[in-house]
């Protein structure tokens, strides 16, 4: 969806012939900040499910850090909690494990 | 002594005593190895994010306690015999473990879990 409105903006920029069309598209960029360090109140817990799924897409992928703004260390912190939560059967693997499951 | 917390699952159709009765062995092993246990919750019954040995629904029992790396191997050793455990995570929580200074775990309560599963 974000993606769309850059889009939109730049081609608007471009059908006014300005070049200045980029720089305006640069400025709808937000700066992303690490959830953790923003708030320390928040304990990084693979126990913690809605967390755990709010760093991963539906279907189990890890979102990286491009996308969330985690700070490097936090993500690495996070990847491990992701992966314990995943073992105990609190969050998926795979949308493939979700098909498996319907079968029964 | 390093604080350690371990989380098994059971089939869902096992009873609670046999629950209770694993729980209360576990607790007899981590006192056999001087150690102390701090925590015990029950997460109840709850639907599996995927399936583990064509079970969807497991129960989740959480424990948490201070001792060394052999009462650890000795617990894991029983979660393994135990034919009802589905699967079993022990974590590290600290070396020096203050017993007193554990905070309960935000997560453990019902709301940040995945949805409870209703008895048919």
């Amino acid at each position: 969806m974000f993606e769309r409105d850059n889009y939109s903006e730049k081609k608007y920029g471009a059908d006014r012939g300005e070049d200045e069309g980029s720089s305006n598209r640069r400025s709808f960029h937000r700066k992303k900040v690490c959830r953790f360090c923003a708030d320390n109140k928040i304990v990084l817990d693979y126990k913690d499910v809605r967390l755990m799924q709010s760093f991963m897409l539906d279907f189990g992928t890890i979102l990286p850090r491009r996308v969330t703004g985690t700070c490097a260390q936090h993500q690495r912190k996070l990847t491990v909690a992701l992966k314990r939560a995943r073992q105990l059967a609190l969050v998926h693997y795979s949308e493939s494990h979700n098909l498996i499951d319907s079968r029964f | 002594m390093i604080g350690y917390e371990t989380t098994f699952i059971l089939r869902a159709d096992s009873s609670e005593d046999q629950q209770k009765a694993l729980v209360e062995k576990l607790k007899s092993i981590v006192k056999s190895h001087d150690g102390e246990v701090i925590a015990v919750e029950e997460w109840g019954r709850r639907r599996l994010a995927y399936a583990i040995k064509k079970e969807t629904r497991g129960v989740y029992t959480y424990l948490a306690f201070t001792g060394n790396n052999s009462l650890v191997a000795e617990l894991e050793r029983n979660l393994r015999i135990n034919e009802q455990v589905l699967r079993f995570l022990s974590v590290k929580l600290g070396d020096d473990f203050d017993p007193t200074k554990f905070k309960r775990s935000p997560s453990p309560n019902v709301a940040t879990l995945p949805s409870p599963v209703v008895e048919a």
